[in-house]
């Protein structure tokens, strides 16, 4: 009994069997998953695939028809929601108003005392803006300060709806940036992104979701250490070099005019064939590395057929 | 807890104010009609009152518009947009109330409301001469119902459109039928009975009665209770079914 105490110490939020039906679409079909305190959870999938709904379950936003969602104390008993902060997609604060005016409104929605949140300002650089209208700001301006609005109850979870999408570069590293803060300063953080760079550079566990599945949870480096061969062949043709080119290959990917397949040696046989190969078709670029994530994650889904 | 309510309440009020078309729809909007209204209805004459200033009649009506537009109109435009725009899932975040948000809501347009309906009464008095009989305490009472029961239909035409679209051609049908058919616009005198009957079963129709007993007849609440008791009792129901139906998304 103590130990599974100490166990659930260590974890902040379980999710058993969650299923989710929109209309006649099954949008979740019982996925399980525990978040541990203080860690960083990614949720990755193409669109569609169960990432928002789940987070907006857990946030207590949507229904669920089955499935449990308990939540855990630092003692490890099954208590309240904990206080969460949460970012989501699109435009959901109030334009007109500045960003002074937003986190003083925003702050006193709250029961919690008002949490200090001019450091988080500093930190995105963003003080001399307090007095600009939101719509006012830039969309990596709008994203910051809403990471900054989710902070003003001095949440112990936090839920970020795909948090770099459709950012620039820079933007995305400073907010990448910010939530490595967040999560040094002991905030559990669980997020949803189509961008397995984003998983693979944040997360400390991802689960993979297609089509209302969960897939798998694990590390970004268990992932690949335990559902991928060892490396990932690539090839692209200047033109096109017909279906029966990979006769003899198995599992060969075609995405974005890029075929792929994985294999677990480079050995004399797979240089013989790549050789015949290029000696038939004039090749545009052909590549052997490593597998990573993002290999792993689209045989995942694409098996899935997502 | 009522430190939240007054926080939303406040933060609505600089929403408001700073929204040039709630601006016009609800203080330029009413002036105009009232202007247009008197210009075309002023010299029709209304017989069997002696003493009274025909013209009261279409300040009525205006008076009605106001209260109308104030409760449908604006509630709809703006809530319907917030909530497709996810604001009131983030507010759902908060520790906000539906009761906190939905009473915020009604408490910014009873106000807005009442601006209005003071810059139409002023323009009568100023620009048109026409002086309203009734007194101060009862026409802020019939406007604090008129203005809740306005306010809940427009909450309750949001929570049952599931599409900002769909909710503002809505509220486009229901602000129209009760502007032509309460008696605002047009005297149900001219209706057939069949209509006239019809149009009591309409919330604008008994506020119009009222107010128009008020303004015109220098009558008291008391005089018409039949009205008062169905306007109340629509009130009430229609502001339970609003807090009932209330939904963040």
């Amino acid at each position: 009994m103590a130990g599974r105490t100490r166990a659930n110490a260590m974890k902040i939020i379980s999710v058993t069997g969650l299923e989710k039906k929109y209309g006649n679409v099954q949008a979740l079909k019982g996925i399980s998953f525990e978040v541990g305190r203080g860690e960083i959870f990614a949720m990755l999938g193409p669109n569609g695939s169960g990432k928002t709904t789940t987070l907006e379950i857990l946030l207590g936003l949507r229904r669920h028809e089955a499935g449990k969602i308990e939540y855990f104390d630092a003692n490890g008993q099954i208590g309240r929601m904990p206080r969460v902060g949460a970012v989501f997609q699109g435009r959901v604060y109030y334009e007109s108003l500045t960003v002074r005016e937003l986190t003083k409104y925003y702050r006193d929605l709250y029961r919690a005392p008002p949490h200090n949140i001019s450091r988080y300002l500093d930190m995105v650089n963003l003080k001399e803006k307090l007095d600009t209208q939101y719509s006012d700001l830039s969309g990596g301006q709008q994203q910051q300060i809403a990471i900054v609005l989710a902070l003003v109850n001095d949440p112990e979870v936090l839920f970020f709806d795909e948090p770099s999408s459709a950012l620039d570069p820079q933007v995305r590293l400073k907010i990448w940036g910010l939530i490595r803060n967040l999560k040094s300063e002991g905030k559990t953080i669980i997020f949803t992104t189509h961008y397995i760079e984003e998983a693979e550079a944040l997360a400390d566990r991802v689960s993979i979701l297609s089509k209302g599945e969960l897939v798998i949870t694990d590390s970004p480096t268990n992932i690949v250490r335990r559902h991928s061969e060892n490396y990932t062949v690539e090839f692209s043709f200047e033109e096109d070099a017909g279906g029966d080119v990979f006769n003899g290959f198995s599992n060969v990917w075609f995405r974005d005019g890029i075929y792929s397949f994985s294999v677990d040696a480079i050995d004399g046989d797979l240089m013989q064939a790549l050789k015949e190969i290029s000696d038939k078709h004039k090749l545009s670029r052909i590549s052997i590395g490593k597998s990573s994530l993002q290999s792993v994650f689209v045989k995942i889904t694409e098996e899935k057929g997502a | 807890m009522m430190k939240r309510f007054l926080n939303f309440f406040a933060m609505q009020f600089v929403l408001a104010s700073r929204s040039k078309i709630a601006l016009f729809w609800s203080f330029v909007y009413p002036v105009v009609m009232l202007l247009l209204m008197l210009s075309v209805f002023g010299n029709l004459q209304k017989s069997g009152v002696s003493g009274a200033d025909p013209r009261l009649v279409t300040v009525t009506g205006v008076l009605v518009l106001t209260i109308m537009s104030g409760g449908i109109f604006a509630l709809v435009t703006v809530l319907a947009s917030d909530l497709q725009s996810g604001v009131y899932k983030r507010l759902k975040l908060t520790d906000l109330r539906p009761l906190d948000v939905i009473f915020a809501l009604m408490l910014r347009q009873f106000i807005i409301i009442v601006i209005g309906a003071i810059l139409v009464l002023l323009a009568a008095k100023l620009l048109f001469r026409v002086t309203p009989n009734g007194d101060i305490a009862s026409l802020i009472f019939l406007t604090t119902i008129g203005s809740t029961l306005f306010c809940s239909i427009g909450f309750i035409i949001v929570n049952l459109c599931s599409r900002p679209p769909a909710a503002t051609a809505i509220a486009n049908m229901i602000f129209l039928v009760m502007l032509f058919l309460s008696g605002s616009t047009f005297p149900k005198a001219v209706f057939p009975s069949w209509l006239a009957n019809a149009a009591q079963i309409l919330p604008a129709s008994h506020l119009f009665d009222l107010l128009e007993g008020q303004l015109y007849y220098g009558e008291g609440l008391l005089d018409n209770t039949k009205s008062l008791a169905i306007l109340l009792t629509m009130c009430l129901v229609l502001l339970i079914v609003a807090i009932k139906t209330f939904k963040w998304k």
